[in-house]
């Protein structure tokens, strides 16, 4: 029954990897699962010990590639889509290549959560990272996307929620579904988020507007209603004391798991990547202090503030496609000590969003580190240009290219040694090229 | 983003702006609107000292330019009663001479009547003659890039022509090229009001007369966010135009825009592009909601 959808996918990645079109984590499923409509149904059914499923607006790929390591190193035998190909294509082609796994842990693309969940059946833990605005002209504003994960979770009493309590959101979410939830959240005092735009600035449940003692990203913060009971749930797993050392995030994490957090990468928005991994693989029966150690050793996959290096230059490339997630890219620049040049890439092609107006909504003018060289490049570059001009970055520092490989030549022929680009959903594709004879670099 | 330029005179014209609900109408890049006003204020010596005015607040006694921009459709329902609050010193504001920038949520709620898919009617400002219709069953919400057409600005009330090189791009007497990005499932009809624009490429107002936005005196509304006013340097330095003679400062000095053209043009080159694309296809296929 599920060979010939495999041997098709199969076919097809051997296909798109000898003619050089990349790395067949979409394709090969696409095809199988329009020629075997029932592919992923029965694929579903033979998950012997069910999937869990990391989903929402940031963060997902991150999340599912932690969760995926410590699911590793505790020796379990499963499968996962850990390139970042979320949609359907994507899980199919997972599938094809580990068709004996009996587990599934899968980064579902937050608008198709209903789809996937209808085909696959229910999952044993959903795991929600948060909600921003993200690609307004294709998935509508945040709160259609949490009444589609309502619709969905109401009806899947069986299944786990791991939730992020500091998201007003999500927690409205979780609480409505009636499903179990295990909630996990990030505490920082003195959060300086306040001028961040926020998608959820009115209570959920009442319309009245939220009140926060901190906000530290976005409407993550430690929030309450001043006219009904909705408020921060206490969390099950809470990380605090937060530090960057040497550009590396720790903290504490206290709850389900206790001990001390240490990554590789910095930023606040990994430690909810991290305590969301630990989360979910303490539901899935691993060790919360093996997670933590697990944890330790992660190196972030291509895009995700990955580092490549040739000669004595480096060059750090993070995924950037929405105002809460391009804030937290810039906090994490503002921690790297040293001189920077920084590429932006924008293109405005329809997985990047056609809509690009959220660049507006990017806190550029608080939050765009000191830069010797800042360069545009891609389908809406001077865009890109004027919104960096408007921040402030001088005409003398603001150059605009035709391509990634000439904004990295441009760069170099500067002298920058340390070079941050920061690529839209499609521009990684061009980035991933433009790199393809640079050595990459643990952290 | 107040800095560059703006403390070279000893004593700056203060414009009063009021920002209508910054925290919650803010969705698609209204912040962008915000800055070019700013910005272009700045350069020129002016400061533009911003109010902001949220749920319950007090309206200014002075002012000389309200900006509204879009929200979600959840906000805009909690938001009614409060706009029914504001509306007399809205009127008042907009009889005294004042510019009002509406986009979007904003250009709908200035409107008579919102009428709902299942037929019942919420009631607008009033301060438009037009209504909005939501989509029907099997509409499609009218999303993607615009271009537009702008002619005839001295029938903006006041303010004179702050053309830039665009006025080359048109041809055909316009005088003025509009470009930004709309996402909308209402269809807004205009009544005895002219739309702002005629649409080249997009949707526009209601995606069958080609009417983009709307202008009545001194209150101009679009649908276009992207955000509008970045890109579009004659409508900020217009709005500006007009505020800077409300506020009794004279006449705008006049400051090049290449940037902002440059922005301009690449939007230009994409919404045409994607209307030679779609051809004779009549929308964007996506779940139907109400704006």
């Amino acid at each position: 029954m599920e060979l010939l959808p495999r041997l098709t996918a199969r076919s097809v990645a051997t296909a798109v990897r000898l003619s050089g079109a990349g790395q067949a984590s979409s394709m090969p499923g696409k095809v199988a699962n329009a020629l075997f409509p029932g592919y992923l149904t029965s694929h579903g059914r033979r998950l012997t010990e069910g999937f869990a499923v990391v989903t929402g607006t940031n963060g997902k790929t991150t999340t599912a590639n932690m969760a995926a390591g410590a699911l590793t190193d505790a020796g379990r035998d499963f499968v996962t889509n850990s390139e970042g190909a979320n949609l359907l294509s994507g899980i199919a082609t997972a599938f094809s290549r580990r068709p004996a796994a009996p587990f599934a842990l899968l980064e579902i693309d937050e608008a198709i959560v209903p789809a996937a969940v209808a085909l696959l059946g229910a999952p044993r833990v959903v795991v929600l990272t948060n909600l921003f605005r993200d690609q307004l002209d294709r998935y509508g504003e945040v709160n259609r996307l949490a009444e589609g994960w309502l619709d969905v979770l109401r009806r899947l009493s069986s299944s786990v929620l791991v939730a992020n309590a500091d998201d007003p959101l999500v927690t409205w979410v979780a609480q409505e579904s009636g499903c179990e939830t295990v909630f996990f959240g990030v505490d920082v005092r003195d959060g300086r988020a306040d001028h961040e735009v926020s998608d959820v600035a009115i209570c959920p449940r009442c319309a009245t507007m939220l009140e926060y003692s901190s906000r530290w990203l976005s409407q993550l913060g430690d929030y309450r209603c001043p006219s009904c009971s909705f408020a921060r749930p206490p969390r099950d797993l809470e990380a605090r004391d937060l530090a960057t050392v040497e550009g590396h995030a720790e903290a504490e994490v206290t709850g389900v798991a206790a001990g001390k957090l240490r990554l590789r990468v910095p930023g606040l928005h990994n430690v909810y990547n991290a305590v969301g991994a630990v989360a979910l693989t303490q539901r899935l029966g691993v060790d919360p202090a093996a997670a933590l150690r697990s944890l330790s050793a992660y190196q972030p996959v291509f895009g995700r503030w990955s580092l490549v290096a040739r000669g004595d230059t480096a060059v750090q490339v993070n995924l950037v496609k929405n105002p809460a997630g391009m804030n937290q890219t810039l906090r994490a620049l503002c921690e790297v000590s040293g001189e920077k040049a920084l590429v932006f890439v924008l293109n405005d092609n329809i997985a990047d969003g056609r809509d690009i107006s959220w660049i507006w909504d990017v806190d550029m003018e608080e939050l765009l580190p000191p830069a010797a060289l800042v360069v545009t490049s891609g389908t809406r570059k001077h865009e890109m240009a004027l919104r960096l001009s408007y921040a402030g970055v001088p005409d003398e520092a603001l150059a605009t290219v035709d391509s990634v490989s000439a904004a990295l030549e441009l760069a170099a022929g500067r002298g920058a040694r340390a070079i941050y680009l920061l690529p839209t959903y499609t521009a990684l594709k061009e980035v991933r090229g433009a790199l393809a004879g640079w050595k990459e670099v643990r952290q | 983003m107040t800095g560059a330029g703006g403390a070279v005179e000893a004593s700056p014209t203060v414009l009063e702006a009021v920002h209508l609900y910054p925290t919650t109408m803010n969705t698609y890049g209204d912040r962008g609107n915000v800055a070019a006003l700013t910005r272009r204020a700045a350069l020129r010596g002016l400061a533009l000292k911003w109010h902001a005015v949220e749920r319950g607040d007090e309206p200014p006694a002075r002012c000389d330019l309200v900006f509204m921009g879009g929200g979600q459709d959840r906000v805009q329902q909690a938001l009614a009663a409060d706009l029914a609050r504001l509306r007399p010193w809205l009127a008042a504001v907009i009889a005294d001479g004042a510019v009002v920038f509406a986009v979007c949520a904003g250009l709908q709620l200035l409107g008579r009547r919102y009428v709902a898919a299942d037929g019942s009617e919420l009631a607008g400002l009033g301060l438009l003659d037009l209504e909005t219709l939501a989509a029907k069953p099997g509409e499609w919400r009218l999303i993607g890039n615009v271009v537009a057409d702008v002619s005839d600005l001295g029938g903006l009330a006041g303010g004179g022509r702050t053309g830039g090189p665009d006025v080359t791009q048109t041809g055909g007497g316009a005088a003025h090229l509009l470009v930004g990005f709309e996402n909308h499932g209402g269809r807004t009809f205009l009544g005895e009001t002219q739309p702002l624009g005629r649409v080249r490429c997009g949707f526009g107002n209601n995606g069958a007369d080609g009417g983009e936005g709307v202008r009545a005196g001194r209150v101009i509304a679009t649908y276009l966010h992207g955000p509008v006013l970045p890109k579009n340097a004659w409508l900020t330095d217009h709005l500006l135009a007009l505020a800077l003679e409300h506020a009794g400062g004279g006449v705008l000095a006049a400051l090049p825009h290449p940037r902002e053209d440059a922005a301009q043009h690449e939007a230009v080159l994409v919404a045409e592009r994607d209307a030679a694309r779609r051809g004779r296809r009549r929308g964007t296929k996506l779940p139907e909601k109400r704006r």
